[in-house]
């Protein structure tokens, strides 16, 4: 069964080859999910489900990544195409995927319970969608996105930065902000110039699987402080602080160049401040006007 | 001595900042920018071999400044590149 999908403009399809998986292992994907094919020309890329396949020789390692807990060990064949063994934080394997170098195209097997199977098969497409959306100046982020009429402001940072805070702050005292996603939009230059940022079905922990988006209006990288204070970043600091939040292939050229250039782009138009912060509501307010460029937050 | 493999030069939003691509520089995390000077040196000796005399007369060539001048900043440039492990 094949089922076809629509995140940040863009459309995949999975297609389940064999009756033990279905689009049941991607809850978190229905709000995506589309039925007419109408206006759609193109594909980002195609995955393939099959538990009976097997890859037929093995790859060089390129090395072992932690992803927050799991493993995700890579490994390129003779003609570019990647193999990837993505493991849990048990470090039982989930699922293996062999990509076309482009990441057009792949062929994934899953292994274990429904739990394991689906947490394979969302990396395996959110791998996909980063790797393959590079060409196509499409960013997958590591940032928490509010929204707010319409435009969108993300919170970059590791944990421990005031993150969650920050963004618990802005939905309790900014009237009609909401939450776009908590762990991994799609940012965007689109056709007409202009950089949107997308819901997507990968969320964190967060359940915030929302098929809407927004215009960027800035980025936040923040840091705790015993005080607030807000700073426009310059432009070689804002790209040091939004590229380790791409999901990138940094061994890979074409990848790697994709997004760089699409975070130059990105950074043409929107600004990225520093935030200071305490965990209040002045903070919150700091933000909101500077990146609005709005006076009253009502 | 020669720019390692990997090491690129793009233009961010008007900066020339390096990036670095390829296995051997997965660790590397540094964001380095270079001047216009230094970037149209980079451009000229990307990809093959070079000394500090050339670099100096590719500056002298461009740039209308004294020879010792252009030593001493071919010098702390070449300095900086070996510090933040861009050549070898």
């Amino acid at each position: 069964m094949k089922e076809f999908y629509k995140v940040g403009g863009h459309c995949y399809s999975v297609d389940f080859r064999d009756e033990r998986n279905s689009a049941a292992l991607l809850k978190s994907s229905d709000p995506f999910r589309i039925i007419d094919m109408e206006g759609i020309d193109s594909l980002l890329f195609e995955l393939v489900v099959d538990d009976s396949w097997r890859p037929d020789r093995k790859g060089v390692e390129i090395g072992q990544f932690d992803c927050g807990g799991n493993n995700h060990g890579v490994y390129v064949l003779d003609d570019g195409s990647y193999q990837i063994l993505v493991s849990d934080v048990s470090g039982r394997h989930c699922c293996l995927i062999q990509a076309l170098p482009d990441f057009t195209s792949a062929r994934v097997c899953l292994n274990g319970d429904d739990g394991m199977r689906s947490f394979g098969l969302n990396n395996a497409l959110m791998m996909m969608y980063a790797f393959a959306g590079a060409s196509r100046m499409t960013l997958l982020m590591h940032a928490s996105v509010m929204q707010k009429d319409g435009d969108g402001y993300l919170c970059l940072g590791v944990s421990g930065t005031g993150k969650s805070t920050h963004t618990a702050n802005w939905l309790r005292y900014i009237p009609g902000a909401e939450l776009l996603n908590d762990d991994n939009p799609v940012v965007r230059v689109c056709n007409d110039g202009r950089v949107r940022v997308y819901g997507s079905p990968w969320s964190g922990k967060t359940p915030c699987y929302k098929n809407e988006d927004a215009i960027v209006k800035g980025f936040l990288q923040l840091k705790q402080a015993p005080y607030n204070r807000i700073e426009r970043m310059s432009i070689v600091d804002a790209f040091a602080s939004l590229l380790p939040s791409c999901s990138v292939m940094k061994w890979d050229r074409r990848d790697y160049v994709g997004v760089c250039d699409t975070v130059s782009k990105v950074l043409e138009q929107v600004p990225v401040f520093f935030l200071e912060n305490l965990p209040d509501e002045d903070a919150c307010r700091l933000s909101y006007t500077t990146l609005s460029g709005k006076k009253e937050h009502a | 001595m020669k720019i390692k493999e990997g090491f690129e030069m793009r233009n961010i939003c008007g900066e020339n900042i390096i990036i670095a691509h390829g296995k051997e520089n997965i660790d590397f995390t540094k964001v380095i920018t270079l001047n216009e000077s230094a970037a149209l040196l980079w451009d000229k000796v990307v990809g093959r071999d070079f000394s500090e005399e050339e670099l100096v007369r590719l500056l002298l060539e461009e740039y209308e400044v004294e020879q010792t001048c252009a030593a001493e900043d071919v010098k702390s440039l070449v300095a900086s590149w070996a510090e933040a492990g861009l050549v070898e």
